[in-house]
């Protein structure tokens, strides 16, 4: 009730949480066979989480952006270009790939932003689209339709006489490595979500007109929390391309730099709830496992996904992160149903 | 009330947490095999006791031996827009692997092995074919794996096999084999291990597309070249460029390269016409490729002949070129099934059985999936050993003609060691399929893909 | 010199003149009210001040200052603010946050800061706080300080709207339509609101209203517009008795009386 069992419950939770993913390999090694495909797994969860919350970031000043596949593109293939043709060390080139991306973003989000809603979509969609295929005709670049292979290149740490090389062996060490850029990069916008800044990406979302008139230098702002969103996808990018080690532009669907992973990470932020920090953690989380448990499945992935949308849209519109509200409210609404047939039977 | 939420909220991802654990585990339990898994496994497999029940069954004892299970994976693309080719070769394997359940399993040794196949959908996307991989080697206990069918994956699951000493059986065409040099190729290699090939690379059959050419259209001398854009296309080409003038052939205009979603073929067909070619060489195809080509060239006014080589039903071809003539490939013709091998019909007869139509368009993807599991357990059963490393050590002995059977006709063994470094791929007979200039689908040559 | 000289405000809407060669002048302290028929071009005079529509000729000088067709952030940073027509308010945020981000002027937005929640961050945002409930307090507003903007009923919704524009600490305040809609008993409270607000912090106002009593009993001068063009300006009891207006206005609209 009081404001320091609150803070007390919520760090509880968040120290729990953190020490379960910190713990997450562990636990893997003790209770399943296939600890580094699961652990495998996590990391792209851990990869799709991060682009899920800076879409979300964007989504703060009530747009949607669909281009979150083209800008994870962009920092995945910059990461790899760079590191293949002049051999810089994947941790600098990570960086740049984020900080292209974040150029590129910043650049377009002028541009981008004189439209909203629905029209901002649709821009940023096709931006997917351009970066997508021109990764596959720039192939003095890109290497083409045929894609970018770099099983060499891998991220390595020396501390001392220690060396970890971040290898696909266990997938333990990435696993860290991921847990660590993602983790920081999470700290970073939800400190920025709870700051002046984020408040003032809701109060552009809630009323543009009145933030303006209040001072607010609305496209400002939304050119802002859109290079920073870049910056994070690009960054995603890099840790997926050191992770796979092997990009294409291919324009099938399932490719992870189509439009549809723009698509699923919409989906996994509104599955998850849009209005918590948390819902793009969770509904990626959950989402990606059950996708993974459902592999037998995957030609009815689709359909299991949308009609998930439809449930969760329909009858918990504050998504997965308000289950325990909407599940007081179903608890009470069963015991006054039960009752008043109690009482209509006597 | 605010603080009770709080509580329930913690419980709550306590639960999840713990639910995604069991999730995990429990998928894992799916599947459970009693094949000796690669991978260690830590704890005792008490959670959910239920699913292990129904993998009792296969372990019965035997009084000549046990019965075991041999897991193989397979990956292929099961979704999207090039499905059918995935699916087609799954109902090739699942054929393959029927067959020997079918007639008792796998006897080694002592024991018999009843083949357990699961195919994983890699969705032509790297971390799903990476991820389907890791599931399938380290989850279901594969030892051996299958595919992918695109090239470019395979560099992305052969590491993950070689880490986990899991043998990666490249069943299906290659475009271009390890005497093409350029950045990025598959072909196996002696720093390669565990990595062996059941099928010819486009480079090996093409010698045989130009025999069949320079026989029946000794006037086609110069040779326009096409094909699907990739770095491997672009060194056919350059080899194309001395073997053509070393058999009397000329290599005419540039390369035109069409992506795999082209829509219109008329512009790059029409400078292929441009340089005035007697036939036109379609060297790496998809589905499409060849017959959009023809189509395009047909419709330009084109008539000389129009081959492909990867390996291709030429049904498929003039789905999209109708009526066209002067047309063939490496392939085989559903609708001459009169003179093949009998393996093949009695295979065909199962695929029709399971409801296929007789004269699929794609039918020949499966049949190059089927004859590759059929003669990797071949192999298997000549090694008597279901361990990666001795079959594959066991696979590259079998060197004499004969030492295998395929579905295209007998005399099949290993070879290799002169062009790949390695003695691990199969030379087998193979057909040229496709329509002379009486229009009609047939069967046109049987040759045998020697590759020293 | 006038606070705030509109000089030559004209807008033109493809062929539709919607401000002709419109020209008026408002003194420091003063309340002046712009009337005018629907559709006569006021909401678009407010626009043109504020930034959020450019005009197509014609000057605005601020305190001396040209801030003809500046972007509406940086007009406010000048010392203009708005409130809207309708209760445009941050409806999904509590009433406290509204004024809260009504102050966004006077706030600082660090890079770093944010990031570790300084002290120093923090002691200014409480002082943010401390100030906002000040204004709430003023606009009677202080006991719903945790409420959702959207819970609050209508009338104290538009006392929110004045609280959220008081945050901003403007020279001077555009109220559009801000006792439309409102019982007898809410206008006079409003009215009185607006007067004390003047007498405490010398604010200068100008009002968009169509309730003319309204209208007549708070302004100091009125400004009468009709098609664009300005037809008649002068105090409130000259207004009234102008024929021209009686007849564009005053004659024709039912809510007049």
């Amino acid at each position: 009730m009081t404001e320091r069992a609150q803070r007390i419950t919520k760090t509880s939770a968040f120290v729990v949480i953190l020490l379960l993913v910190l713990a997450l390999p562990w636990i893997l090694r003790g209770t399943v066979k296939a600890a580094p495909y699961w652990t495998h797994v996590f990391v792209l969860i851990g990869v799709f989480t991060l682009m899920t919350s800076s879409m979300r970031a964007i989504f703060r000043t009530g747009e949607v952006s669909l281009g979150t596949a083209g800008f994870m593109l962009v920092g995945g293939y910059a990461a790899a270009i760079l590191s293949i043709r002049l051999g810089l060390s994947p941790w600098l080139t990570m960086l740049l790939g984020g900080l292209l991306s974040a150029a590129i973003g910043g650049l377009l989000a002028y541009p981008f932003f004189r439209v909203k809603g629905v029209y901002f979509s649709i821009t940023t969609l096709l931006l997917g689209f351009v970066f997508l295929y021109l990764a596959g005709w720039m192939d003095w670049l890109t290497g083409g339709w045929q894609g970018l292979q770099f099983f060499n290149i891998t991220p390595e740490l020396t501390i001392g006489s220690l060396n970890v090389a971040f290898t696909t062996k266990t997938n333990i060490e990435y696993y860290y490595l991921v847990v660590v850029v993602v983790g920081i990069c999470l700290f970073v916008l939800y400190r920025m979500e709870r700051s002046r800044v984020g408040l003032v990406w809701k109060s552009i979302s809630e009323a543009d007109h009145l933030a303006q008139s209040v001072g607010v230098n609305v496209m400002g702002h939304k050119i802002f929390v859109f290079t920073v969103a870049c910056f994070f996808t690009g960054l995603a990018g890099g840790l997926y391309a050191f992770h796979v080690h092997a990009l294409s532009p291919t324009s099938t669907p399932a490719n992870v730099f189509h439009f549809f992973t723009s698509v699923y990470c919409l989906m996994y932020m509104v599955v998850g709830g849009v209005n918590s920090f948390y819902g793009p953690l969770v509904g990626t989380t959950l989402f990606m496992l059950l996708r993974e448990w459902g592999r037998s499945v995957s030609e009815y992935w689709p359909l299991v996904m949308g009609s998930i949308l439809i449930l969760i849209v329909f009858f918990m519109p504050k998504g997965l992160v308000g289950l325990p509200g909407y599940s007081r409210i179903w608890y009470e609404k069963l015991r006054g149903f039960l009752r008043r047939r109690a009482l209509s039977s006597e | 009330m605010k603080k009770r939420s709080l509580a329930i909220l913690l419980a709550l991802m306590l639960v999840l947490g713990l639910g995604s654990v069991w999730m995990v585990a429990c998928g894992e339990d799916e599947e459970t095999t009693t094949t000796a898994a690669p991978t260690t496994t830590a704890g005792p497999t008490t959670t959910g006791g239920g699913p292990q029940t129904t993998a009792a069954p296969t372990t019965a004892t035997t009084a000549a031996g046990e019965t075991k299970e041999l897991v193989i994976g397979g990956i292929a693309f099961l979704t999207g827009p090039g499905a059918a080719g995935g699916m087609a070769a799954k109902t090739g394997w699942e054929l393959a692997a029927a067959k020997i359940n079918d007639a008792g399993g796998l006897k080694i040794g002592n024991d018999t092995y009843m083949v357990k196949l699961l195919v994983e959908d890699d969705a032509m996307s790297v971390d799903q074919a990476s991820t389907a991989a890791q599931k399938l080697i380290q989850q279901d206990g594969a030892t051996f794996i299958m595919g992918p069918l695109v090239d470019a994956f395979k560099n992305v699951i052969y590491p993950i096999c070689a880490q986990n000493g899991v043998m990666l059986a490249d069943v299906d065409t290659k475009n271009a084999s390890a005497a093409i040099k350029y950045e990025g190729n598959t072909d196996v290699s002696p720093d390669r291990p565990l990595h062996a090939r059941f099928h010819w690379a486009n480079d090996e059959m093409m010698p045989y597309l130009f025999d069949y050419l320079q026989e029946n259209y000794p006037d086609a001398k110069k040779i326009a070249v096409c094909g699907v854009t990739e770095a491997c296309t672009v060194a056919l080409y350059d080899w194309l460029g001395t073997t053509l003038p070393a058999r009397g052939l000329e290599r005419v205009g540039a390369l035109e390269q069409m992506a795999p979603d082209t829509a219109d073929y008329v512009p790059p067909v029409t400078r292929l016409l441009s340089a005035k070619p007697d036939a036109i060489l379609v060297a790496v195809s998809t589905p499409q490729t060849w017959g959009q080509v023809t189509k395009a060239a047909r419709d330009l006014g084109f008539n000389g002949p129009v081959m492909c080589s990867t390996h291709m039903g030429v049904e498929f071809a003039l789905m999209i070129a109708e009526g066209a003539k002067d047309v063939f490939g490496a392939g085989i013709a559903m609708a001459d099934l009169a003179g093949l091998p009998p393996a093949m019909q009695e295979a065909h007869e199962a695929y029709v059985a399971k409801g296929y139509p007789a004269q699929d368009e794609i039918a020949d993807v499966y049949l190059v999936g089927y004859n590759g599991l059929w003669v990797l357990l071949q192999a298997i059963e000549k090694a008597q050993s279901v361990d990666p490393q001795e079959v594959y050590d066991f696979y590259q002995t079998l060197t004499n003609p004969g030492d295998l059977q395929t579905l295209w006709g007998d005399g099949a063994y290993v070879g290799g060691l002169q062009s790949t470094g390695v003695n691990a791929v199969l030379c087998e007979p193979y057909w040229i399929n496709g329509v002379g200039a009486d229009g009609v689908q047939k069967n046109l040559k049987q040759v045998f893909i020697d590759v020293p | 010199m006038a606070l705030l000289e509109v000089r030559g405000l004209t807008k033109i809407f493809g062929g539709l003149t919607a401000v002709g060669d419109l020209s008026f002048d408002v003194n420091e302290g003063e309340i002046v009210g712009i009337i005018g028929p629907n559709g006569a071009g006021k909401s678009t005079v407010f626009n043109m001040v504020c930034g959020t529509l450019k005009p197509t000729a014609g000057t605005i000088k601020f305190r001396g200052k040209n801030i003809t067709g500046l972007a509406p952030h940086k007009i406010a940073k000048k010392g203009i603010a708005r409130v809207f027509q309708g209760n445009v308010l941050f409806p999904a945020s509590t009433v406290l946050d509204n004024v809260v981000m009504g102050a966004h002027l006077h706030t600082q937005l660090d890079l770093f800061g944010f990031l570790f929640g300084g002290r120093r961050a923090r002691r200014k945002e409480e002082a943010v706080r401390a100030r906002a409930m000040e204004i709430l307090e003023l606009v009677g507003l202080a006991d719903d300080a945790d409420t959702l903007a959207s819970d609050l009923p209508h009338g104290n919704q538009r006392h929110l709207c004045l609280a959220v524009a008081l945050a901003v600490e403007p020279k001077l305040l555009l109220l559009d339509e801000p006792v439309t809609g409102m019982n007898a008993e809410e206008v006079s409270e409003m009215l009185d609101l607006i007067r004390m607000l003047r007498e405490k912090t010398g604010l200068t106002l100008i009002v968009i209203e169509h309730n003319m009593k309204a209208v007549m009993g708070l302004c100091d001068r009125i400004v009468v517009i009709s098609y664009g063009v300005k037809i008649a300006e002068g105090l409130p009891q000259e207004i009234a008795n102008n024929p021209a207006v009686i007849e564009a206005y005053l004659g024709v609209e039912d809510d007049a009386a």
